[in-house]
């Protein structure tokens, strides 16, 4: 499976879905929880990033239902999804390891 | 109620499926996430408005560069009708083929044109065919004016070919009959001196122009047109032999957004293929 980079709004959207399905605003308001108020999707960007994300069937779409006056729909993360989430949790784990890494050692160089 | 109303007008700017599927949501979600204050209201409606652009110029992106061709063909079709119904009814008979200048030409130019407008293409394009080529077997049978009718009609019978065997997909759309209104309008306004055609086309092509981020199909329709008009100016130019200028601005016109349109056209595909 080819790799697919993620970039913020569709890595914190796709990650607002890991604990179960959720409509368009609540994506938003999760994404923003997720990352300390740093993404923050407006409707235009999640819904663009939403068909994409169906695209690629990274996410599937549930069927409408109506709640206090407005149409909603919600979205479910797939196994595909979640392993693109995972590929990328991994790789800014290890890009944030490996400058960490090199801020200490030349820290203590520093210091001796 | 009134933003409702404004989510709505914003997701004008989306592709009819995806309004049609996904409409009701969208706006739902702009409302809630809106409701804060008028100012996030503001943004979010705007956010739509950019998104459903954005939206129409992948979908262009994404179609074959030949279909393109042929839509701006079948929309050059109207132009070109616009522009001979606008000259004749004014009845300034600068060009040849607007010469015995009759009512019921008239009629048949604007029959033709509201169906092109509406997009009954195959049926404007086999008539339009028939008339163009009934017409060419009745222009006198001179060599010099056969080659110089030729020229005048070469670009419309290309128009009216497109039309009958690749015919823009899609419904027919009814609602397209009010771009009449500005240009009835902005013919009755003019003064008398102004040729309403050319004013006519010059106002398509800005509109075109102003298409041109999201679908450059309008300006390649006009760059079509321009170059029928370039092409009949350069052979009448020729015929009499006179030193007129005309073709020049036509001509020029026609290469300039020929250019710009492709031009556009490949950075739109190029850009979406990465």
């Amino acid at each position: 499976m080819a790799v697919v980079e993620l970039r913020p709004p569709s890595y914190f959207a796709l990650a607002a879905l890991i604990d179960g399905p959720l409509h368009g605003y609540a994506i938003v308001r999760r994404a923003a929880e997720l990352s300390d108020g740093r993404v923050r999707l407006s409707t235009g960007t999640l819904y663009a990033l939403l068909d994409r994300a169906l695209a690629e069937s990274l996410v599937v779409a549930g069927d409408p239902y109506v709640e206090a006056g407005r149409q909603r729909r919600d979205y479910t993360l797939t196994p595909a999804g979640r392993l693109v989430l995972a590929q990328e949790a991994e790789r800014l784990e290890r890009a944030a390891k490996t400058v960490s890494g090199r801020l200490r050692a030349t820290t203590d160089v520093a210091v001796a | 109620m009134i933003r409702e109303r404004i989510g709505r007008a914003m997701l004008r700017a989306y592709p009819d499926d995806v309004r049609a599927t996904r409409g009701e949501e969208i706006v739902g979600t702009l409302l809630e996430a809106g409701e804060a204050s008028a100012r996030a209201f503001a943004r979010e409606s705007a956010s739509i408005l950019l998104a459903g652009l954005r939206e129409r110029a992948t979908l262009v992106a994404r179609t074959e560069s030949r279909r393109l061709i042929a839509d701006a063909y079948c929309q050059a079709a109207p132009i070109w009708l616009l522009f001979g119904a606008a000259n004749f009814a004014a009845s300034e008979q600068r060009r040849p083929w607007a010469a015995n200048a009759d009512v019921l030409t008239l009629i048949v130019l604007g029959a033709l044109l509201l169906a092109a407008l509406i997009g009954y293409d195959r049926i404007v394009g086999v008539t339009g065919m028939s008339l163009i080529v009934g017409l060419g077997l009745v222009m006198e049978p001179h060599a010099a004016t056969r080659v110089l009718t030729l020229a005048i009609l070469l670009v419309p019978l290309a128009c009216c070919v497109v039309m009958a065997f690749a015919p823009r997909k899609g419904p027919p759309n009814h609602r397209r009959l009010v771009l009449l209104v500005p240009a009835i309008a902005l013919v009755l306004l003019l003064p008398e001196a102004v040729d309403r055609g050319t004013a006519l086309l010059v106002l398509v092509s800005l509109l075109g122009v102003i298409r041109l981020p999201i679908d450059p199909r309008l300006a390649i329709a006009c760059a079509i047109v321009w170059s029928g008009l370039g092409l009949s100016d350069v052979a009448v130019a020729l015929s009499r032999a006179d030193a007129s200028s005309g073709w020049i601005l036509t001509t020029t016109a026609s290469l300039l957004m020929f250019a710009t349109a492709t031009t556009r056209l490949h950075y739109m595909q190029r850009k979406h293929q990465t």
